[in-house]
């Protein structure tokens, strides 16, 4: 089942068409990475799911069309984990700013508390819960972020750059955690990014250049296209261009994003 | 000038940290009419100690107020000099710009010791009665904290861009016309796209949704919050009386 479909959108800035005719739909479960380099209109798609910015297409999510009448209950299954966490931030304690939307939303204080530890021991968040969150590190804020975003229970996990200001080891630990939430709960990930790495557990890769698709497959056998990823500038990580030189000497079937993985695969 | 900004909360254990949210706003909003019904010197320093007994229980140093306070000096220059030129009466512009002071002095102590969504909630419960003549009082109430916090975020991008300007060589401390003519367009425009990403951000994150909030954590009422309530009540009598005299 589809659970965002985009239809023949076509949108533009002033006289510019970020999208003309454009089409993707997204299966529920699912982890997608959207990757493109600067100005491929990523960030454009994130705001129109959002509904940030007016589109004159058909946008569904969850078979509901994206307008004025439907956003708030769009928005109530829909959570965003943007890349500038600064701009987001509303409140001056980690644990406020888990409230913030709870408390919007009229939720009684005592499901809020249970939310916030719950989502706080899952994103290890308990010993900074008393900080204020412009004080934090940039990991540490993407974490605060996402938490605010898990908070609201989403069925569909929207990240825009959101793990670009973090190290690779808490980036890999939240890639993690957030693999194991998409299968526990069955909760969709929409992952925007220009860091192919990112997309190590994702079930489905789309690039896109220049607001149009040009390739989509799925995970990781999307890689054999990786002579386009290079021409549109999209750096492929070097685990996958180990695999593909591996696999022409016939010593791995796959690519492997993980070299532990690749390792074990040499190994047998 | 130390890291603290103008009007951004610091957290702390302090007693009117503590404070209930509710009581905090009726103390501060009773303070507020006090500072505008004073009338004479006496009663000025009547008022002035007993803010500086609250700002002494907030466990934050004196001299990050002070350093605020004086963040704004052309304020309290311009207050100065346009009672003057309007009254022509000098001690009566120096009460006015000790009214201004003391209102200023006020806002800081709510600031420093009170999140954003304890301002929220205290305006809320305060003018809660306003609901039954529907009025969204949650929305207006929210809207006043997001433009307090909006008055720290605008200073902290000011202090950013002097930085950024004093980076590639304009010499703000000697020409500070010059360098403020340079800085406007450029905070102007970050203001205004700081205020686009708010709303973003709040619209994204419910604020406005429904009719009602609910608040998480509320401290409770407590004798000191009873006795800094009673005390601005007495004060505001002893203010008038002291003005009538």
């Amino acid at each position: 089942m589809n659970i965002i479909e985009i239809n023949n959108l076509t949108f533009r800035y002033k006289t510019k068409f970020i999208y003309d005719n454009f089409s993707l739909n997204i299966k529920r479960g699912t982890w997608v990475t959207i990757a493109g380099p600067n100005g491929a209109g990523k960030t454009t798609l994130v705001k129109l799911l959002a509904g940030l910015v007016k589109s004159y297409c058909d946008i569904k999510i969850f078979g509901k069309p994206l307008n004025k009448k439907n956003i708030y209950d769009v928005r109530k299954e829909v959570g965003f984990v943007f890349d500038n966490p600064d701009n987001f931030f509303a409140c001056e304690t980690v644990e406020d700013e888990l409230a913030f939307s709870l408390e919007n939303m009229a939720v009684f204080p005592s499901t809020i508390k249970k939310k916030i530890k719950e989502i706080s021991s899952l994103l290890n968040l308990d010993d900074i819960l008393k900080e204020n969150p412009y004080d934090l590190s940039g990991g540490q804020k993407q974490k605060v972020l996402l938490g605010c975003a898990l908070m609201l229970e989403p069925r569909i996990l929207v990240l825009d750059e959101a793990l670009m200001m973090i190290d690779i080891n808490q980036r890999d630990e939240l890639l993690r955690i957030l693999k194991e939430y998409n299968k526990k709960k069955r909760v969709t990930i929409v992952s925007f990014t220009h860091d192919l790495k990112e997309a190590i557990y994702s079930d489905r890769l789309v690039v896109l250049n220049d607001g149009k698709i040009i390739i989509d497959g799925p995970f990781p056998n999307v890689f054999d296209e990786e002579r386009v990823m290079r021409k549109i500038g999209l750096e492929v990580p070097f685990e996958v261009e180990l695999s593909q030189k591996l696999r022409l000497y016939k010593l791995v079937d796959k690519i492997n994003l993980n070299l532990e993985g690749l390792v074990d695969e040499l190994w047998k | 000038m130390n890291d603290y900004s103008f009007f951004k909360y610091i957290p702390s254990n302090s007693k009117i940290h503590m404070l209930n949210s509710k009581m905090k706003i009726l103390w501060f909003l009773l303070s507020i009419i006090i500072s505008l019904v004073v009338k004479d010197y006496y009663s000025l320093l009547l008022f002035f100690i007993f803010l500086l007994f609250v700002i002494s229980k907030t466990n934050i140093s004196i001299n990050v107020y002070i350093s605020n306070l004086l963040i704004i000096y052309p304020v309290y220059l311009f207050c100065l000099f346009l009672t003057l030129f309007i009254s022509l009466n000098f001690l009566l512009s120096v009460l006015v710009t000790i009214k201004l002071i003391l209102i200023i002095i006020l806002f800081l102590i709510l600031t420093f010791t009170t999140s954003l969504s304890e301002i929220a909630w205290g305006f809320e419960c305060v003018f809660s009665p306003l609901k039954k003549l529907g009025i969204p009082v949650s929305n207006i109430s929210l809207s006043i904290a997001l433009v307090i916090k909006f008055i720290s975020t605008l200073f902290e991008k000011f202090k950013e861009v002097r930085k950024s300007m004093a980076y590639r060589g304009i010499p703000y401390n000697k020409n500070s016309l010059t360098a403020i003519k340079k800085m406007v367009f450029p905070v102007i425009r970050l203001s205004y796209k700081l205020s686009n990403r708010t709303i973003s951000a709040m619209k994204l994150r419910f604020y406005g949704y429904g009719k009602k909030r609910t608040n998480y954590h509320e401290n409770k009422t407590t004798y000191f919050d009873k006795v800094l309530v009673i005390t601005d009540c007495v004060l505001i009598y002893l203010v008038i009386w002291l003005g009538w005299l």
